[in-house]
């Protein structure tokens, strides 16, 4: 292959950006198998250091720096390349997963795209069937990764019983039963609850369809089934789910509190390992998106701001940033760069 | 650091290991150096185990996938991470701030074509700190870098046919843009 074994130049090649990688797909014919292998693809995604924001907005992409410190300004840069010509409509790009590189889009009603921003990928999710595709139906959805069976998957619930599946390794949709909830609330303002993925499964917060009682819905990304899991109090209007340090946390969607607190699940699945966090100050909804520079808790704001807000662990001190050069409001996740293909099925 | 490797060997810590190159160079090195070298110190530990123990002070080791110009080196790196973790014991931020700092100075010193040869030596020598610093530079070296500068570097042809490489440029001619100069 060259002048070092295949391992060398894998642990090299691994640490390399995307851009590189694409580029060097054209060095010669083992590299350009070797960059594609979905081994290779995994290798460099599990070497992925820092994560970096990324933002949907009205007209394109954005993504924010891992080095932002948020003492100052708060810049955003234009993705610069984006698949859809945004220009001539006022619908917001929604988004509703970032997963292993791979983000998960709705930039029309009704219509799905998966995306890999760094490799410059796309493909669209052709239409569910109906009458499950009509978007005034969906009650939630969600995008996620089963490792254990190495698929990725777009869930859309929509009235109980049904939940329709489609998965990028068979490219099918597939209907499947067993979801008995419906909204915590029927004052459910703004955007439908995207689910958090965690663990291979999806998460979203919902009450039991007869009851008045609030549990997260997971959805096992592998087995297509529902689990039910306790939350850690009694909320009216429900939770919005996030995603802290490797557990699953929640917040009050209550409006017009004074405190609300972050719980994080220390032990997944375990309703006793229930864990708050204060927060001072947020009155409007918040969710949780990551720890930024491994010490404050950043959080995406549930309404019509182009901003975020950062939250102090230590005294629960909130303060609120806008992001410089987004101007319409947004949908905020994490972001890791791989080589994930959207294309999926075609490569196995 | 330097305790740990005083103990549990029988070789006292003034003892000096010998290693001889492939190019039939010897290098005498303190224990705490060679015991880096993981390969060495497997031979170490098999000795021991197989109770063949030689003489304590003159033990030459055969590195016949070693030559002598990469292995002066990476003792000179093994022994400037050594004297950094011993100066920072009880501080790792310091110490990561001094590793960086001599790495970069290291680097400096170093044609980005020596490095193929520093892993390869690193690699056998299985001197786990020195093969992750070396592959990170030559990443960083590779990655605004042509693909022709990639394959003189790792000594490398396309072997597309007529056609191919043209066809695959255009499909990824964004990730052309911005690359820097051989």
């Amino acid at each position: 292959m060259s002048n070092l074994p295949r391992e060398l130049i894998v642990d090299i090649l691994s640490r390399l950006p995307v851009k590189s990688l694409c580029r060097f797909k054209c060095v010669s014919k083992p590299w350009r198998t070797l960059i594609s292998h979905p081994d290779f693809v995994k290798t460099h995604l599990h070497r992925a250091q820092f994560k970096r924001l990324i933002l949907a907005s009205n007209d394109s992409l954005y993504s924010i720096d891992h080095e932002t410190s948020f003492e100052n300004d708060v810049v955003a840069v234009a993705l610069d390349y984006f698949p859809l010509d945004q220009n001539h409509q006022s619908y917001p790009i929604e988004m509703i997963g970032s997963c292993n590189g791979l983000l998960c889009l709705k930039p029309q009603p009704n219509t799905f795209f998966v995306f890999n921003p760094a490799t410059h990928e796309s493909a669209r999710i052709p239409d569910a069937p109906t009458p499950y595709g009509f978007d005034h139906a969906i009650l939630a959805h969600g995008f996620g990764y089963a490792p254990s069976i190495d698929d990725y998957k777009l869930v859309k619930a929509v009235n109980a019983p049904l939940v329709a599946v489609f998965s990028l390794r068979t490219s099918a949709w597939k209907l499947v039963e067993g979801f008995h909830y419906k909204k915590p609330t029927e004052l459910w303002e703004g955007p439908l609850p995207c689910g958090t993925h965690l663990n291979g499964a999806l998460h979203w917060v919902f009450k039991l369809c007869g009851g008045n009682e609030c549990v997260i819905a997971a959805f096992d990304l592998e087995t297509d089934t529902f689990r039910d899991m306790p939350v850690p109090a009694i909320s009216v209007s429900g939770f919005s789910t996030g995603f802290l340090r490797g557990c699953l946390c929640l917040m009050d969607r209550d409006f017009g509190l004074r405190r609300r607190d972050i719980w994080v699940m220390k032990e997944y699945g375990v309703g006793k390992s229930w864990t708050k966090i204060l927060v001072v100050d947020p009155c409007y909804v918040v969710k949780p998106l990551c720890l930024w520079k491994n010490s404050k808790i950043l959080m995406a704001i549930d309404r019509n701001e182009n901003e975020l807000v950062l939250c102090n662990p230590k005294d629960g001190t909130c303060k609120n940033f806008e992001v410089v050069g987004v101007s319409f409001r947004f949908y905020a996740d994490t972001y890791v760069e791989s080589l994930v293909s959207p294309k999926f099925s075609a490569i196995v | 650091m330097s305790n740990q490797s005083e103990s549990p060997n029988p070789t006292s810590s003034s003892n000096k290991i010998t290693l001889k190159t492939s190019d039939n160079e010897v290098f005498e090195v303190e224990e705490a150096v060679a015991m880096k070298f993981c390969t060495v110190k497997q031979y170490f530990d098999d000795e021991n185990n197989n109770n063949v123990t030689s003489g304590t002070s003159t033990t030459l080791i055969p590195l016949p996938n070693v030559e002598s110009h990469p292995l002066a080196i990476l003792i000179t790196y093994c022994k400037k991470h050594l004297e950094i973790k011993a100066n920072n014991a009880d501080n790792k931020k310091e110490m990561e701030i001094d590793m960086e700092h001599y790495e970069r100075e290291f680097l400096k010193n170093v044609m980005p074509q020596e490095l193929t040869e520093l892993i390869l030596a690193a690699n056998y020598l299985n001197f786990k700190e020195a093969l992750d610093f070396f592959c990170r530079a030559v990443a960083s070296a590779i990655q605004n870098k042509s693909v022709e500068y990639v394959r003189k570097f790792f000594g490398l042809e396309s072997d597309f046919k007529p056609g191919e490489e043209e066809k695959l440029r255009e499909e990824f001619a964004w990730s052309f843009e911005g690359v820097d100069e051989d």
